[in-house]
């Protein structure tokens, strides 16, 4: 084993496929980079990581915005408060990143989840929020396909009791 | 193991939260018990993804339409993750009941090692389990947390919560007497594995987790665990150590015993405690180690200054410096012991106070001082409270010892000679930076002296001495010695030393401007040069005799005084003749290879040149031609007879009537310049005596002004309250008696200044 | 697969929702089961939204989700082209602006100044509010309802109430914290406001005994008049715009830009703790140089002491450097105004709108905490002495102790909680001019005191006139010094800054820089019978 630091690892979807990035890509996941805090350097570059919650498309997407923000910092808990209070802004790359359909989107949040990259959790989040913000009840259950269950006694008070953000 | 797909373990089903736990249960045993052997990729995942999907396992359909919507119930944001953190709990209770029970097989150092390794391993899992349970962290754990859950903590800190409640709270007191047994060891000289104490200390450390927020750690587990302990188990050794040898050594033995024990003490804080016992522990140790013994450290000190024992000394002095108030005795035994030195120094000198020598005097003084403040540098770090002391001492033998005793004043009187005969031209003179540090040394003791206006008094009258006798050794130190006296005690007090000063330089120039002004009129004058000394600055007083100038003189005298009114309009000139002075050469004298040069005073001057005319002149003669008073005119006569340059006949007469004077042609001496300008010892005697009663006057009107300043800005005042007030004032100067003040008062009321009103106050009149 | 929203877990729902706006949320839960069981009563979920929208509140026992539907509700009516509805909606806007403001950011030690003149850190509520609630024409009635507006307008009786109305005076509460006057009631150049506020600030009947002489009502209970304060503090904006000083960041920071520090506890200090007040100057070295010998000294650290004890506890925040402005008429327009020949006027009719020019003085005041007491009540009445000198005419005379007059005062709460200042301009030891003042906002606020000025005894025939102060740094006075250094102005001169870089400026670094601003004093003021230099 020489001493040099790994820089290489590889990733192992769900359906089996690999996929091979720069260690410091991978560790935007802090699963990961716990992972190798952990188990140490010779536990990755004899094996794949497997990653037995995320299929191959997701990984491969997940695996481009990792890439995209291989140089951004990692935030540290610390700072959590205090972007808590960022505005809901999302950049013009991640933008088109998260032009996907409504199914890949979820997927990509729950991997991003899953696999505790903060910053691509929050990018999928905001995306979300966006197809809310400013929506009628009826837009929105459009948007995102519900059904709207109350009965209309129901509806009707519920409308009554949140009046006050109606749009006038 | 193959590596290949997820074929390790089988997944539970996500929901389920015994199949779930029975799934993460074996690898976290597995990371517990036998982390050596390491954990793979898979199961490494594995634990992560099975708490991943137990927490996101709520589905939506869980919300089924039957769900009244006013019911409250809001299931929907609710969190998983409570059936988790649970029985993580059970389990880490469950493991350290056991090694509790483990425990039980080992004692002292065993013991310690076991506590170590375990607490490692412990430790270290937990990380381990933190990180595999981070998806619990993150989202039910910190949620619980910032609604204000008090004994939810992340998973690490539950590890140490559970550490501490169950296993700590049974071993630690075994533990710690591992400890204190194994200091103990090294205390008596043994080389112990101090590393695992270091550890033991860690680990306690660890412990102090903050309730209020638990991403702060506090030490009161630590404090209470290990510092308390320590500190008792510390204190009860050195009582023993120390009442066993103090019983067998000598206090200096003892000393060097503690020195030694206190410095081992610091050290054993720097390798393998915690700094915060630092200061506690010093405070322990200085309890049993000096303050339990120092009475007896004090009662030695007296053998150790009356020996010199300066090492012995100091050391003493850093170990009572360590306790509180432990110096105080030192000091007031050292003050006595200086006191007592100082007086013994000048009582030796003291033989015959008349004929004491001033620098005899001020060394024997100065002795003293420079042995004791070099003590005080060496052995007691130069610590301004010894120095207070050394002062004091130092006020009370210059001020009142053996020589002052026939009068207060003889301390500043003795100093001001010294100091004179220091600035005098003297035969032996005195390399220029050693003259400088003879006056620095006179400051030392002047400070001290209490009675500086009488200091004040003869060193302005010797000042003015050595100005009109222009027989100052040089002008450079007679400057720096104002300009110390003015740094000691202010502009006022050598405000007229400055004047007189300056009158002898303005006097100079204007000498300067008198030859020119002589030299253009013409007149062939004398080689005479003036002094204008400024009244009310000099300590001068006009001649009590009248005098008639001789003509030689009184025509140079005039046209300086009219030159002097030209210049200065309406100021008044009064000649000091009896400091005047002059040389006269003698051209009469036989037998003489050349002439002899007399040095001499004005009346001197007077009385020979009446010789001129005629070589006999009767006592008479000579007193009404000079209009001499007989108190000036004898003294004068005595020593022109003595010197043998007048003969009297008959042979022997006093001067007086009857005595006449002839020149002596036959005059020899040794020398051909002869200075026949000699005071009479009585003079000086008398001037003694003189400043003395002056000293009386001026400080009645020191102290009626001092009185007046401060009425006048209180306007009113309590009898005991001004005269109190007044002793402040002038404290500096002198240091006055009440009897004194309360006479000026009455002074004061009399000439209205004051009044009496009610209620024993007084009043300021304006 | 995940299909639906709705099947996502709770946390990655609730990241979510995080981001969304508050009036989002009331929409959400009307869409099924599922989002309403997830979004009512959701607190934690309205914390995350209100900390992401607003100011961190100073305590956590906020009702998250009250808070964003007033904050939504708030947006509503401002948001509303309908003026008239405003205007009865101003009580909800009062109290809903008045919170938002309490809740704004208070200044900690973490965030220092970035510029000297800037004296309270930056707050999303204020910054919300500046959106919500400006000046323009839409947003008038409420702000703008006070009756001193109404009469201007020509829409209420000529007659004041007997006492104040209630609308009146949350409309001028208002427009007193939002701190940048309107001047105008209409768009035409007719409709200055500037007039009607002289007409009240000069009127000597105004100051009654039952009012203390302040802006007070005229029952004696001590409460805060708002339309006194509104009145004032439009006269002196007025004066500061027509004078050109609203220019400098000292005073457009509070007199041109709305919300300006107008919240408790705003204020940010300057130097910070520990901090020295720029280079080679702090007040190491004001008290380094003095004493003769070591006890003096230490009588020095002793005084230092005490007075930071004092600091420390005072509520107010009253150490430190205030800048003061003080308005005044020519007695004789003042006189004539207030004694007419034939007055006879009723006396709940205004007298008429007064436009005869004023003269205004820059005041710099250095003061410091002499005592706190409580009073009766438990609360505390801090009392300060310091001295002030006028900033008008050279600074060489600095040295010219007539310049500089002592003052004195008191600071507490009145009944309602809102702060009064009570304050004495002393002339070789005698009191003459008294003011009585409110700090809007509350205590620590960097928006500064406004109040009234008047003779101390009361005088019948005046004079009395407009005064304001704010706090620019907190460089404090000590008994016995009465030194104003160049350090005392850096956030006076902050908009002079870039001309530091001016070789021709290289001067001011070595002596106090002049205030070179025309006052613009008519030759009828320069005989005016008393000096307000001193005030």
């Amino acid at each position: 084993m020489s001493d040099t630091k790994v820089t290489k690892v590889v990733l192992q979807s769900n359906d089996g496929t690999t996929i091979e990035v720069d260690r410091v890509v991978a560790e935007r996941s802090m699963l990961i980079k716990n992972l190798i805090e952990d188990l140490g350097d010779e536990s990755v570059t004899t094996s794949a990581i497997p990653i037995p919650n995320v299929n191959d498309p997701v990984l491969r997407k997940v695996v481009e915005w990792c890439e995209k923000h291989r140089g951004d910092s990692l935030q540290s808990a610390e700072d959590e408060s205090e972007t808590r209070k960022k505005v809901t802004e999302i950049d013009e790359w991640d933008q088109k990143f998260m032009q996907v359909d409504q199914e890949m989107l979820f997927e990509i949040i729950l991997a991003a989840n899953y696999l505790d990259i903060k910053a691509l959790l929050d990018v999928g989040c905001k995306t979300v929020a966006n197809m809310i913000k400013g929506k009628s009840p009826e837009e929105i259950r459009k948007t995102f396909n519900i059904t709207n269950d109350f009965t209309p006694e129901e509806e009707e008070q519920i409308r009554r009791e949140n009046e006050w953000a109606e749009d006038r | 193991m193959a590596p290949a797909a997820m074929s390790g373990m089988p997944h539970p089903v996500r929901d389920d939260i015994d199949a779930t736990w029975a799934y993460l249960q074996s690898g976290i045993t597995k990371i517990m018990m036998n982390l050596q052997e390491g954990v793979d990729l898979q199961t490494y995942m594995g634990i992560y993804t099975a708490v991943h999907n137990f927490c996101t396992s709520q589905k939506a359909v869980g919300f089924s339409a039957a769900t009244n919507i006013n019911s409250g119930a809001h299931r929907g944001a609710h969190l998983l993750g409570e059936d988790l953190y649970k029985k993580l709990t059970e389990y880490l209770t469950d493991h350290l009941r056991h090694l509790v029970t483990e425990s039980k097989a080992h004692t002292d150092e065993a013991l310690l090692a076991f506590y170590i390794r375990e607490w490692h391993r412990y430790t270290v899992a937990a990380k381990y389990i933190h990180h595999l349970f981070r998806y619990l962290n993150r989202h039910w754990v910190k949620r619980e947390m910032d609604e204000g859950k008090k004994s939810i903590y992340d998973v690490y800190t539950l590890h140490l919560v559970r550490w501490r409640d169950v296993l700590f709270k049974e071993v630690s007191e075994k533990v710690m007497s591992a400890v204190l047994k194994l200091v103990e060891k090294q205390r008596n000289g043994e080389t112990i594995e101090y590393n695992q104490i270091k550890q033991v200390v860690d680990s306690f450390v660890s412990l102090g987790l903050d309730e209020g927020d638990s991403s702060k750690t506090t030490l009161d587990v630590y404090r209470f665990h290990f510092e308390k302990p320590f500190l008792e188990e510390t204190k009860l050794f050195y009582q023993n150590e120390s009442k066993q040898f103090v019983a067998e050594n000598s206090v200096v033995e003892y000393m060097k015993k503690a020195e030694a024990r206190l410095e081992e003490e610091e050290e054993r804080v720097k390798i393998y405690l915690h700094p915060d016992i630092g200061l506690p522990l010093k405070k322990a140790c200085n309890q049993v180690l000096i303050a339990e013994h120092s009475n007896i450290l004090r009662d030695e000190f007296q053998v150790l200054l009356d020996n010199d024992r300066e090492e012995d000394m100091a050391r003493m002095y850093s170990l009572l410096s360590r306790i509180p108030d432990g110096l105080d005795p030192l000091r007031s035994k050292f003050e006595a012991h200086v006191r007592k030195a100082g007086l013994a120094a000048v009582a030796k000198v003291a033989s015959d106070a008349d004929k004491l020598e001033p620098k005899v005097y001020v060394d024997a003084l100065l002795e003293i001082h420079t042995q004791y403040q070099g003590l005080v540098k060496r052995a007691f770090n130069d610590e301004p409270e010894f120095t207070r002391s050394l002062d004091n001492a130092c006020r009370e033998f210059v001020n009142r010892n053996e020589v002052c005793k026939s009068g207060s004043n003889k301390s500043p009187e003795l100093l001001a000679k010294y100091t004179d005969i220091l600035l005098r031209k003297s035969s032996t003179g005195v390399e220029e930076t050693e003259l400088e540090n003879t006056l620095t040394q006179i400051m030392t003791v002047f400070k001290y002296i209490e009675d500086k206006d009488v200091f004040q008094k003869f060193y302005s009258r010797m000042l003015a001495r050595r100005l009109v006798h222009s027989n100052s050794s040089s002008d450079d130190a007679e400057t720096s010695m104002i300009s110390k006296l003015k740094e000691a005690c202010g502009f006022e007090y050598t405000n007229k030393l400055q004047r007189m000063f300056q009158d002898m330089q303005i006097s100079k120039d204007l000498n300067t401007g008198f030859k020119e002004h002589v030299q253009s009129l013409g007149v062939k004058g004398l080689d005479s040069a003036y002094s204008i000394l400024g009244t009310g600055f000099w300590p001068l007083t006009a001649p009590g005799t009248t005098f008639n100038p001789p003509e030689e003189i009184s025509a140079d005298c005039d046209r300086f005084a009219r030159f002097y009114r030209n210049k200065h309009e309406g100021r008044k000139l009064t000649w000091l003749w009896q400091l005047c002075k002059g040389e006269v050469k003698a051209n009469y004298i036989r037998n003489a290879k050349m002439p002899y040069t007399f040095q001499v005073s004005i009346y001197q001057m007077a009385i020979l040149l009446l010789f001129n005319e005629k070589d006999k002149n009767t006592y008479d003669e000579i007193m009404s031609t000079t209009q001499l008073n007989s108190e000036s005119l004898d003294p004068s006569l005595g020593i022109l007879v003595k010197a043998k340059v007048l003969n009297v006949s008959p042979e022997g007469e006093k001067p007086g009537s009857g005595a006449t004077y002839a020149l002596n042609y036959d005059f020899k001496h040794k020398k051909f310049r002869v200075n026949l300008n000699v005071g009479m010892k009585s003079e000086s005697k008398q001037e003694e005596v003189e400043t003395n009663k002056t000293i009386e006057e001026d400080r009645k009107l020191l102290l009626q002004s001092a009185i007046v300043r401060i009425m006048k800005a209180r306007k009113r005042m309590k009898h005991q309250m001004l005269v109190s007030e007044t002793i402040h004032q002038i404290r500096q100067r002198f240091v006055p008696k009440v009897a004194d003040i309360k006479k000026c008062i009455e002074i004061l009321l009399d000439k209205e200044y004051l009044e009496r009103l009610d209620d024993d106050d007084l009043g300021y009149l304006a | 697969m995940v299909q639906y929203i709705t099947q996502l877990p709770a946390e990655i729902l609730h990241n979510i929702l995080g981001f969304v706006e508050p009036a989002d949320l009331g929409r959400l839960l009307q869409t099924c089961r599922y989002l309403y069981g997830f979004v009512d009563g959701n607190s934690a979920l309205c914390r995350d939204i209100y900390y992401r929208t607003l100011d961190e509140p100073a305590s956590n026992d906020v009702n998250w989700e009250q808070e964003l539907r007033d904050l939504v509700q708030l947006q509503r009516i401002c948001e509303d082209e309908d003026g008239l509805k405003k205007a009865t909606s101003l009580p909800f806007v009062y109290k809903t602006v008045t919170r938002i403001l309490r809740n704004a950011t208070k200044s900690t030690p973490s965030h220092p100044r970035v510029i000297h003149s800037l004296t309270y850190p930056p707050s999303r509520n204020a910054s919300i509010l500046s959106t919500l609630l400006t000046p323009s024409a839409s947003q008038i009635p409420l702000l703008t309802s006070s009756f001193l507006f109404s009469r201007a307008r020509g829409t209420s009786p000529p007659t004041l109430p007997p006492t104040p109305l209630p609308h009146h005076q949350q409309s001028a509460h208002l427009h007193c914290l939002y701190g940048s006057p309107i001047l105008k009631h209409g768009r035409t150049r007719s409709s200055s406001m500037y007039p009607f506020a002289c007409s009240k600030v000069y009127d000597l009947r105004e100051y009654t005994n039952g009012s203390m002489w302040g802006p007070f009502w005229n029952d004696g209970s001590g409460r805060v008049d708002w339309e006194k304060v509104e009145a004032v503090m439009m006269v002196i904006g007025g004066n500061i715009r027509g004078k050109g000083l609203e220019g400098l960041p000292v005073f457009e920071n509070f007199w041109g830009r709305g919300w300006g520090g107008s919240w408790e506890g705003s204020y940010v200090p300057w130097p910070a703790k520990g901090e020295k007040g720029g280079e080679g100057c702090g007040e190491g070295c004001r008290y380094g140089a003095e004493g003769e010998g070591g006890e003096e000294v230490e009588e020095d650290d002793e005084e230092v002491r005490v007075m930071r004890g004092l600091k420390e506890r005072d509520p107010f925040g009253v150490s430190g450097t205030w800048l003061r402005v003080v308005c005044f008429l020519d007695y004789n327009d003042f006189f004539n105004y207030n004694f007419p020949v034939a007055d006879e006027l009723p006396s709940n009719v205004p007298r008429p709108a007064l436009d005869v020019g004023e003269a205004i003085r820059l005041i710099l005041m250095k003061v410091h905490v002499t005592s706190i007491e409580t009073s009766e009540n438990g609360s505390p009445i801090v009392h300060f002495t310091g001295f002030s000198r006028s900033l008008d005419g050279s600074w060489d005379d600095n040295a010219d102790s007539d310049l500089r007059v002592r003052v004195k005062g008191t600071v507490q709460y009145t009944p309602e909680g809102e702060v009064r200042w009570t304050s004495y301009s002393i002339f070789s030891g005698e009191e003459r001019w008294k003011s009585e003042g409110v700090q809007i906002g509350g205590a620590r606020s960097a928006r500064g005191v406004i109040g009234n000025w008047f003779d101390k005894d009361f005088d019948p025939h005046g004079p009395c006139g407009p005064t304001a102060f704010w706090k620019i740094s907190d460089r404090e006075a000590r008994a016995d010094d009465k030194q104003f250094l160049l350090h005392d102005f850096l956030p006076i001169v902050d908009g002079f800054e870039e001309d530091f870089d001016d070789p021709d400026f290289g001067a001011w670094t070595d002596e106090p820089p002049t205030l070179d601003i025309e006052f613009g004093f008519g030759a009828d003021l320069l005989h005016y019978p008393y000096d307000f230099g001193d005030l």
